[in-house]
C-alpha cells in the first residue's frame, strides 16, 4: 500500500533514527538540567542586577558632643558580575579540595558551588544643602555570595562534559543522567510544579454568588521579584444588582471596592463614552454588545459627575487602601496604582497606559462575548493554560527571597557602620549564610519558601524536594520527570484530575498514582520539552519589522472590528494589530525553524486563532512542548526524506540540534498544537487530499512516560492495568545503578541474575532498561494446578529458585556520628565495657565490635548485635553535694529487629563543617524467594507465592519443559490484560527464532502472524500446550497457555512483614503494648473486635484482652477517701497519705488499667479528686433515677 | 492388573549425557515414579560449604558460594555400596561415600576443594577477565571433580579485574535433588505417551483431494503428510509428540469441514489391554554428575529400596 509513495518518503520505522538522535543528545532529564543551567548561568545574575542602584544608605544624624559635622555620609552599593566556582570542599584543617558527587553522597555533604560577586561601594559626602560629592570608591572583588547546590551533570557540575570512562573513574554510574542534587548526602529531586499560566485572560461562568461571569488575569512581570497580582473583571448577575443590573466592575489591587469599568477607563484617560465603547465593543453597530454594556454606562452616569479623569481618579482614590488625605493626594495615589499596580506585566510606566486601555477593553470584550454566548468560557484544565516550574524557576524564586533578606541585613549593617562611623567590614556585613542555609534548608526539608511563612511552616509548598527513589533505574528516571499539582488533595473536584485531550504527547496517559494524588501528580512523556523562556523583546522587534502596527499608533480601536485585522499578543500582552496575520505567523515559524536568531527561538510558540482573529506568541518558561515532523506546505509531504535518514544513520556526528536546524522537526507547544493538523502516522501524510496536514507525529509511542514505556503491548491492555504496572515497575528489583557497590544507600535491592526482557519495546533502548534491567524471563503456565494459586497467588518452582531464580541481595546502611558539643557532651566510638556503663541492656551483644567500636566487614550479624559501639560521657551535676562524676551512657546502634546479614562495608570518615568522626555501615543479606514474596508481570498482574513445588512435582510438556511459575487463569478475563498474552506468545516465538520480540505500542503487530510463526514451527498456534501432571504423570485435561513472560520481583517480602507477639515491650507512659512491627509491638484489639466480644457475651475474653494482656495494674486505695493509698507490701504497712481525715482507715487493693490510674493522677493535678469507692460509704446514698 | 505385567525397557539412544528408552508394559504411576526418582532421589555430590578467605571480586561471598554449589561434580562415588553400580577405587574395593550425618570421619563424607586466583595482569587500565576453575582436588577425591562439559567453554565462576583475588576452600557433600536441586543429577527428564494416529478413511471418502491437502496444510507439521501420488493422507513417520496430543488436527478438521468430521482423525496414546497407556518414551539428560545408565539404574534401585523398606517395616512391625 506504500507503493504510490515517492521512494524518498520515509516509513514509520525510519523515525526511530530521529528518536535515537533525540535521546543521544538530550537524554531523559534534559528539562531538569536545562532549567537549572538557565538558573545558575542567567537568573542569578539577573536577580542581583535587579538591585543595581537600589541600595542606598545615608547616615542618620548623630548627636556627638564636641564634634561637628557639616556633611552626612552616604553609601551606594552596586553589584557586578557573579562568578561561580566549581564544587569544592574546605576540610576542617583548611585544606581545600575538589568535591565530587560520590564524596558528597558518602560523607553526607552538600554538593554545592560557591558564588562570588563583585561589589562596589560608592561613598558620597552629602552636604547640608543636598549636594553630593563622591568621596571614594571601594571595590570588593569576589565577595562570597553564598553556596548554591549543584545539579548533577549541569554545566557547573564536575561531571559536565565528561565521557563514560572518566565518569566511571569518578565512581559514578555512566547510565545515571543527573538532574538531581546531593543535600547532606541524600539525593534530592525538585519536582516540577504545575500552575496556571500568568498574563492570560480567563473568562469563567459562575454558578454561585453575585456575579454571572468573571474574567481573571494573573499579571506577572517577566523579570523582577514581584508576586503576581490578579485582576478580576466581573459581570453582575442581573438579579443580584437591583440598581444597575448586569454591569461590569473591576477589582483593582490596593483598592477595597470594586470599581465600575467605565470609571476605570476614565481614570485611564479616556473620557468620552464613545471612545470607551470603541475600546470594548470595537464595532459600535454591534447592538447586542452595546446593550450588554448599557448597565455599566448607566452606573457611571449615576450620582456625582464622574465624567472627567480627575473625578474618576478621585473616585478610585477614595476607595484605595489607607488614603484619606487631600484630593490631590488621592488623585496622585490612584494614578500611581493604575500605573504601577494595574496589569504590571504590560508596563509600569506612563507610556504603557495606552496598552492598558486596550487590554482592559479586550478583557471586557471577552467577558461580554462570553456572557452573550459568542465565546465559550475558558477551560482551566486546558494544558495550554498551564505552566510547569522546573528546578530552575523554583530555585530562582528561592534565591530571590534569600537574596532579599541578605540585602536587608546588609543594608542594616551598612547603616550601623555609617552611624557609628566605622569602616564597613564586608565579611561580617555581607552574610552569605542567608543564601547557603536558606536554600539548603528548603532542599533538605522540601518546605519551599523563605521568610516568616517558611519559619512558621505554613502557607508554603511542601514536598517540592524529595529523596530520589533509587529502587530501580526506571523509578529514578520517572521521579526526575514528575510534575506535581499543588491543589488541596482532599478536594474532590474531578476535572483537574482527569486526562485532558490537550495532554496528548506531553503527559503520560498511564503513569499516575492511585488514590489521593491520582491525576494531580503527572509524569512527562518521553519527548516532552519544557521551555526555559526567553525575552519577548526580540519577538516584538521582529513583529514590528514584519508589519505589525503598534497599539499606540492605531488611529482608533474601531479597526479591531474589521475582519482584515488580527490582534497580536506576545506572552498575553496585546502589542499590536496586523492586517496579514498569516504572513506574520509564517515568518515567525520560518525563523523558528531555521533558527536564524539566537537564543531560545526554537521554543517560541505561535498560535493563530483564525476564528477570533488573534495571534498568540509565547516565549515564557514552563510551557510543555514536543517535537513534531514538519509537513511541507507546498508539497504536502514531510520535509524529512529517506535520504536524510540514511545520511544520519551513517553519520554519527549528525546531532539532534542539526536535525532541528535543518527544519525537519520543530517543537510545538500545547497552545500551538491546537492550531495544527497532525498526522498520526508517517504513511498518513500526503495520502489525504481533503485536509492539509501541518505536522506529523514522530511516533505515537512517544506519548507514554518512562514507566509505561516498559510495558509490552500497552495498547492491548485495559488502561488501568497500565497505570498499575507504572506504579509497580517502581517497586521491582534489578540493578538500580552500575555503581551500587560504591554507594551506601539506606535501602537497596539488587537482583543476582537480572535479565533483559525477551519481549521489549523500542523505547527501552533510551531508558537503558536493557542495560539495567529489573526482572527475569520466566516460563509461565496459565493453569489451575493443585489450587495453591488461587486469588492472585502463584505456584513457583523450587528447583528454579535453588538455581538462582529471583535471588537478590538486600543492602541496609546504618550511620552514626560522634557528636561533640562543648565539654559537656562527649561521644566516643568504642567498644562499650559493661562495667563502665551505668545501666546497659543485657540483651545486646557487643562481642562483634572491634576495639574501635565498629564491626568487621564480612562479619555475620543478627538481631541482638551491636554494630556501632558508641558511648556518651555524661557529667552529672544535679546533686551538688556529690563530686561530679562522669558517667558513660551507651548510645550504640543495634541491628534492626528481625534482620540479619553480613557486614559488607564499613566507612569511617569525617563529616562536613565540624569535621566530626562519622561512620556508615552497609549490611548485606541474601533474599531467596519464598512463600509470601510478591511478584508481578508487566501488566499490573501481581501475586504472592502460594507454594513452591520441586521440578518433579511441576507439570511438564512433551518436550520436558516445566514452568517456573504457574498463574491462575482467573487472573485474566476480568482484567483484560491481552498484552500479557501477546507478550507470552511473542516471547515463545522469540525463543524459537532467537530474536527479541518487538512489543512497541501502536506498531502493526498482528497476532495472526505471530501465531502462524508458532504454528510453522510445530507448536499449537495460540501458544497452548499439553501438560502432564508432575504428581501423577497423567495428562492435564485442558490445554495450557504456556510460554516465557517477563516477571518482576517486587520489594514486598514476607520476611519484612512477618510479625507476632506474645509478650513484649510496653510504652513508657501508659504501659500498654508498643505499636508497630519495628518495636515488636502488639496487634491492636480494636473497637470492632471489642464489639464482637461484647456481642458474644464473652466478658472474660474481653477482660483478658483489654486488661490482663494490656495495662493491668494493681494499686491500693483508702476506702474512706477513695484516693490512692500508700502500701508497703514487704513490711505490710498500709495507710492513707491523708492522715488528717483518714487515720486508721481501711485500705483496699484494686485492679485498674494503668491508663486509668494515669488519668486519675492527671485529674488530681487539675485539682479534681477522683475517688474510687469499692462499696457505698455510709454517709452516701444512691438516688433512684 | 499391573502386577501381572513385566515392565520392559528398550534403549533407543545412548551417549555420554543422554539416554532415550521406552518403558513398556507398565502403568503411568510406575513411569512417573521413575521420572521423579531420577530427578530427586539419586544421590550426588555437590559443594555445600564454602569458607572464603579472600574475595575482592565484584561478586559477594554468598553469590560465589551459590555458584560453586551449582557446579556439577562427577558423583559416581556417591552411589550406595549395595546399589547396582557401586563405586570401586583403584584397588577395586567398594568405597562408599557416606551421608554427612552417618559418617564418623570427615574423610568418608567430605571432599575439600581449594581455589586461589589472583589477576596479576600488568596492564593497569584494561579489565582482565579471568576464568576461575576449581584447580585442586585435595584428598580422597576418588574421581570427584567438576564435570568437564566442553573444555573450550568452561564454567565461569567470576571475572576478576587487575589485582582482584579469590581464595577459598569448598567442601562437597552428598545429597539428593529433594534437598536442593544442585544435587539433582538430571537436567531434563520427561516421558511421553506413544501416540497412535488413526485416520478415519471412511470419513475421508467425503473429501476431495484438494480438501485433504488443505487439511494437511492447516494441521501443525509433524503428524500428517499428503501423498500427491495417491491423493491420500498418510501419517508422518516421525510424529511430533508435542503437537500430537494438542487436538489441533481434530479441531482443524471440524473447523474446515463441519462438526461431522470430528472423528476424521483420532490420536490416542498407545494403550494396553486394560485400556490404559502402557508405553512411555523416556528422555533423560544428565548434567554429567552420573552417566545416564547409572542414573536410571540408581533411580530404579532407590525405588526398589523404598519398597523394600516398607516390606521390612511390615515384617518387623516397626516403622
Amino acid at each position: 500500500m506504500d507503493d504510490f509513495m515517492d521512494d524518498d518518503e520515509i516509513r514509520q520505522p525510519d523515525t526511530w533514527e530521529i528518536i535515537r538522535k533525540y535521546f543521544d543528545e538530550n537524554g531523559l532529564v534534559q528539562q531538569q538540567r536545562a532549567s537549572y543551567n538557565e538558573f545558575i548561568l542567567q537568573n542569578v545574575q539577573e536577580v542581583i542586577e535587579d538591585y543595581k542602584g537600589q541600595i542606598e544608605v545615608i547616615a542618620t544624624p548623630q548627636y556627638k558632643p564636641g564634634t561637628k559635622q557639616d556633611y552626612k555620609q552616604k553609601i551606594q552599593v552596586d553589584f557586578g558580575r557573579v562568578r561561580i566556582a566549581q564544587p569544592n570542599i574546605t576540610e576542617v584543617e583548611g585544606r581545600k579540595e575538589r568535591l565530587l558527587p560520590y564524596m558528597a553522597r558518602l560523607r553526607k555533604l552538600t554538593y554545592s558551588c560557591q558564588l562570588f560577586v563583585d561589589i562596589t561601594l560608592r561613598k558620597y559626602k552629602v552636604a547640608s544643602d543636598g549636594s553630593e560629592q563622591l568621596d571614594n570608591i571601594d571595590e570588593h572583588e569576589r565577595v562570597p555570595l553564598g553556596k548554591v547546590p549543584v545539579m548533577l551533570r549541569s554545566e557547573v557540575c564536575r561531571l559536565f562534559g565528561k565521557y563514560n570512562k572518566d565518569i566511571m573513574d569518578l565512581k559514578e554510574c555512566p547510565q545515571d543522567q543527573g538532574g538531581y542534587f546531593v543535600i547532606n548526602g541524600s539525593e534530592k529531586v525538585l519536582l516540577a510544579q504545575e500552575r496556571r499560566a500568568n498574563n492570560l485572560v480567563f473568562v469563567f461562568k459562575k454558578t454561585l454568588g453575585k456575579f454571572a461571569y468573571v474574567a481573571e488575569v494573573g499579571s506577572q512581570v517577566e523579570k523582577g521579584n514581584k508576586p503576581p497580582s490578579t485582576l478580576y473583571m466581573k459581570l453582575w448577575n442581573r438579579e443580584n444588582n437591583a440598581r444597575f443590573g448586569a454591569s461590569v466592575v473591576l477589582t483593582l489591587p490596593y483598592v477595597r471596592k470594586e470599581i465600575p469599568i467605565v470609571i476605570v477607563f476614565r481614570a485611564l484617560g479616556i473620557e468620552s463614552d464613545r471612545e470607551i465603547l470603541e475600546h470594548i465593543v470595537y464595532n459600535l453597530k454591534d447592538v447586542q454588545m452595546m446593550e450588554a454594556l448599557r448597565p455599566s454606562l448607566d452606573e457611571a452616569a449615576q450620582g456625582k459627575d464622574l465624567s472627567t479623569r480627575e473625578a474618576a481618579l478621585d473616585y478610585i482614590g477614595r476607595r484605595a487602601l489607607g488614603m484619606t488625605t487631600s484630593r490631590e493626594n488621592r488623585i496622585q495615589h490612584a494614578h500611581d496604582i493604575l500605573i504601577r499596580e494595574l496589569l504590571p506585566h504590560i508596563g509600569i510606566t506612563e507610556e504603557s497606559l495606552t496598552k492598558k486601555q486596550y487590554f482592559l477593553g479586550y478583557v471586557c470584550n471577552r467577558l461580554l462575548a462570553c456572557s452573550l454566548g459568542r465565546r465559550q468560557p475558558d477551560d482551566r484544565d486546558h494544558y495550554g493554560n498551564k505552566r510547569v516550574d522546573m528546578a530552575g524557576p523554583l530555585l530562582a524564586g528561592l534565591f530571590k527571597g534569600c537574596f532579599k533578606r541578605l540585602v536587608k541585613e546588609f543594608r542594616k549593617s551598612l547603616q550601623d557602620s555609617l552611624d557609628n562611623g566605622k569602616e564597613v567590614n564586608m565579611n561580617t556585613a555581607f552574610k552569605q549564610d542567608f543564601i547557603t542555609k536558606g536554600i539548603k534548608y528548603c532542599m533538605a526539608t522540601g518546605n519551599w519558601g523563605v521568610g516568616k511563612a517558611a519559619v512558621a511552616g505554613q502557607a508554603t509548598r511542601t514536598g517540592v524536594s524529595q529523596v530520589l527513589s533509587r529502587l530501580t533505574f526506571a523509578a529514578a528516571l520517572s521521579h526526575l520527570r514528575r510534575a506535581n499539582t499543588p491543589i488541596g488533595k482532599e478536594g474532590k473536584i474531578a476535572q483537574p484530575r482527569q486526562l485532558h485531550n490537550t495532554q496528548w504527547g506531553v503527559v503520560c496517559p498511564a503513569e499516575t498514582p492511585e488514590g489521593q494524588a491520582c491525576g494531580l501528580v503527572k509524569n512527562l512523556s518521553l519527548m516532552t520539552y519544557v521551555s526555559v523562556g526567553g525575552a519577548s523583546q526580540v519577538i516584538i522587534e521582529l513583529l514590528q519589522a514584519g508589519g505589525m502596527e503598534e497599539l499606540e499608533e492605531l488611529a482608533s480601536p474601531a479597526i479591531c472590528a474589521s475582519s482584515r485585522f488580527s490582534k497580536v499578543f506576545v506572552n498575553g500582552v496585546w502589542v499590536g494589530m496586523t492586517d496579514d496575520p498569516d504572513n506574520l505567523a509564517n515568518t515567525l515559524r520560518e525563523q523558528r525553524r531555521e533558527m536564524t536568531i539566537g537564543g531560545m527561538i526554537h521554543e517560541v510558540g505561535v498560535a493563530r486563532d483564525i476564528g477570533e482573529r488573534e495571534l498568540f506568541i509565547s516565549t515564557d518558561y514552563g510551557r510543555l512542548m514536543r517535537p513534531l515532523l514538519i509537513v511541507d506546505k507546498e508539497t504536502g509531504f514531510l520535509n524529512l526524506k529517506r535520504s536524510n535518514i540514511i545520511h544520519m544513520t551513517q553519520n554519527e556526528q549528525t546531532t539532534w540540534s542539526e536535525i532541528l536546524r535543518k527544519g525537519f522537526i520543530e517543537y510545538i507547544d500545547v497552545m500551538e498544537e491546537e492550531t495544527c493538523y497532525i498526522a498520526m502516522l508517517v504513511k498518513d501524510v500526503g495520502s489525504n487530499d481533503l485536509y492539509q496536514y501541518t505536522h506529523c507525529e514522530i511516533h505515537p509511542a512517544m506519548i507514554l512516560g518512562v514507566c509505561a514505556s516498559i510495558i509490552p503491548f500497552p495498547d492491548h491492555n485495559q488502561s488501568p492495568r497500565n497505570t498499575y504496572q507504572s506504579a509497580m515497575g517502581k517497586q521491582a528489583m534489578g540493578i538500580y545503578a552500575t555503581n551500587y557497590q560504591v554507594r551506601i544507600d539506606t535501602l537497596a535491592h539488587v537482583l543476582y541474575y537480572p535479565q533483559k526482557p525477551l519481549v521489549k519495546t523500542h523505547s527501552m533502548d533510551y531508558l537503558k532498561f536493557r542495560e539495567l534491567p529489573a526482572g527475569q524471563n520466566l516460563i509461565v503456565a496459565i493453569a489451575v494446578y493443585s489450587g495453591y494459586n488461587q486469588e492472585d497467588s502463584l505456584i513457583m518452582s523450587q528447583s528454579s529458585i535453588d538455581r538462582g531464580m529471583f535471588r537478590s541481595m538486600f543492602y541496609r546502611s546504618y550511620t552514626d556520628e560522634q557528636k561533640t558539643e562543648g565539654v559537656l557532651c562527649l561521644e566516643q566510638f568504642e567498644k562499650p565495657q559493661r562495667e563502665e556503663l551505668g545501666s546497659a541492656s543485657s540483651r545486646v551483644n557487643y562481642d562483634k565490635l572491634d576495639v574501635d567500636g565498629l564491626v568487621f566487614p564480612a562479619q555475620n550479624v543478627e538481631d541482638r548485635d551491636i554494630i556501632i559501639g558508641k558511648t556518651t560521657l555524661v557529667t552529672n551535676s544535679d546533686d551538688s553535694d556529690q563530686a561530679q562524676i562522669a558517667v558513660k551512657r551507651d548510645s550504640s546502634t543495634r541491628l534492626r529487629h528481625n534482620e540479619h546479614g553480613v557486614v559488607d562495608q564499613v566507612l569511617l570518615t569525617t563529616n562536613s563543617d565540624t569535621g566530626q568522626r562519622f561512620v556508615q555501615i552497609k549490611v548485606r543479606a541474601v533474599r531467596v524467594p519464598q512463600i509470601g514474596d510478591k511478584f508481578a508481570s508487566r501488566h499490573g498482574q501481581k501475586g504472592t507465592v502460594g507454594i513452591t513445588y520441586r521440578q518433579d512435582d511441576m507439570p511438564f510438556t512433551s518436550e520436558g519443559v516445566s514452568p517456573d511459575l504457574i498463574v491462575n487463569p482467573h487472573a485474566i478475563p476480568s482484567r483484560m490484560t491481552i498484552g500479557h498474552l501477546i507478550e507470552t506468545l511473542l516471547g515463545k516465538v522469540g525463543c524459537l527464532t532467537g530474536d527479541e520480540g518487538d512489543a512497541t505500542p501502536f506498531n502493526e503487530v498482528n497476532v495472526k502472524d505471530v501465531s502462524d510463526m508458532l504454528h510453522s514451527r510445530g507448536y499449537q498456534r495460540h501458544g497452548n500446550e499439553r501438560l502432564y501432571n508432575g504428581h501423577t504423570g497423567r495428562p492435564l485435561t485442558a490445554l495450557v497457555f504456556f510460554g516465557p513472560t517477563y516477571y518482576q520481583r517486587l520489594k514486598h517480602m514476607v520476611d519484612d512483614k512477618i510479625h507476632s507477639r506474645a509478650r513484649g515491650p510496653t510504652q513508657m507512659l501508659n504501659r500498654q503494648p508498643m505499636e508497630g512491627r519495628a518495636r515488636d509491638g502488639g496487634l491492636r484489639f480494636g473497637e470492632m473486635e471489642r464489639d464482637c466480644m461484647i456481642a458474644h457475651g464473652s466478658a472474660n475474653v474481653l477482660r483478658e484482652k483489654l486488661f490482663t494482656q494490656s495495662d493491668g495494674y494493681m494499686t491500693h486505695i483508702c476506702q474512706d477517701c477513695g484516693l490512692i493509698a500508700i502500701a508497703n507490701l514487704d513490711s505490710n504497712l498500709y495507710r492513707c497519705p491523708n492522715q488528717a481525715t483518714c487515720r486508721n482507715s481501711s485500705i483496699g487493693m484494686i485492679e485498674i488499667p494503668y491508663a486509668a490510674k494515669l488519668l486519675f493522677q492527671e485529674l488530681m493535678a487539675m485539682q479534681i479528686a477522683p475517688r474510687l469507692m469499692t462499696s457505698l460509704p455510709g454517709n452516701w446514698r444512691l438516688y433512684d433515677t | 492388573m499391573a502386577s501381572t505385567r513385566t515392565p520392559l525397557i528398550e534403549v533407543n539412544f545412548l551417549d555420554d549425557y543422554n539416554i532415550n528408552f521406552v518403558l513398556s508394559n507398565t502403568d503411568v504411576s510406575i513411569a512417573n515414579a521413575l521420572r521423579k526418582a531420577i530427578i530427586s532421589e539419586v544421590p550426588t555430590i555437590a559443594i555445600d560449604l564454602v569458607e572464603i578467605e579472600e574475595n575482592s571480586s565484584v561478586l559477594a561471598d554468598e553469590f560465589i558460594a551459590h555458584r560453586l554449589g551449582l557446579i556439577p561434580l562427577v558423583s559416581t562415588r556417591a552411589m550406595h555400596a549395595d546399589g547396582p553400580v557401586p563405586f570401586r577405587d583403584v584397588e577395586g574395593n567398594i568405597t562408599s561415600f557416606l551421608w554427612h550425618h552417618e559418617a564418623s570421619d570427615d574423610k568418608d563424607c567430605e571432599i575439600k576443594f581449594e581455589l586461589e586466583v589472583r589477576n596479576t595482569e600488568d596492564n593497569p587500565m584494561e579489565v582482565r577477565l579471568i576464568l576461575i576453575r576449581l584447580l585442586e582436588v585435595l584428598r580422597h577425591g576418588g574421581g570427584v571433580k567438576p564435570v568437564e562439559y566442553d573444555p573450550e567453554y568452561p564454567v565461569v565462576i567470576a571475572k576478576l579485574k587487575r589485582n582482584q583475588a579469590i581464595k577459598l576452600t569448598a567442601i562437597a557433600k552428598k545429597g539428593v535433588g529433594k534437598m536442593h536441586s544442585k544435587w539433582s543429577p538430571a537436567s531434563g527428564v520427561y516421558f511421553t505417551y506413544e501416540p497412535v494416529v488413526t485416520i478415519n478413511y471412511e470419513r475421508m471418502e467425503g473429501l476431495s483431494a484438494q480438501q485433504r491437502k488443505t487439511w494437511v496444510e492447516a494441521c501443525p507439521p509433524g503428524i500428517l503428510r499428503f501423498n500427491e501420488m495417491t491423493g491420500q493422507v498418510e501419517v508422518e513417520d516421525e510424529i511430533n509428540n508435542g503437537i500430537a496430543f494438542s487436538g489441533e488436527c481434530e479441531k482443524v478438521a471440524k473447523e474446515l469441514f463441519g462438526y461431522d468430521f470430528y472423528d476424521l482423525i483420532v490420536i490416542k496414546p498407545k494403550s494396553g489391554s486394560d485400556g490404559y497407556p502402557d508405553r512411555f518414551n523416556f528422555f533423560v539428560e544428565t548434567n554429567g554428575a552420573l552417566d545416564p545408565v547409572t542414573l536410571v539404574r540408581a533411580a530404579i534401585w532407590e525405588l526398589v529400596r523404598k519398597v523394600q523398606n516398607i516390606e521390612e517395616s511390615l515384617r518387623t512391625g516397626e516403622m
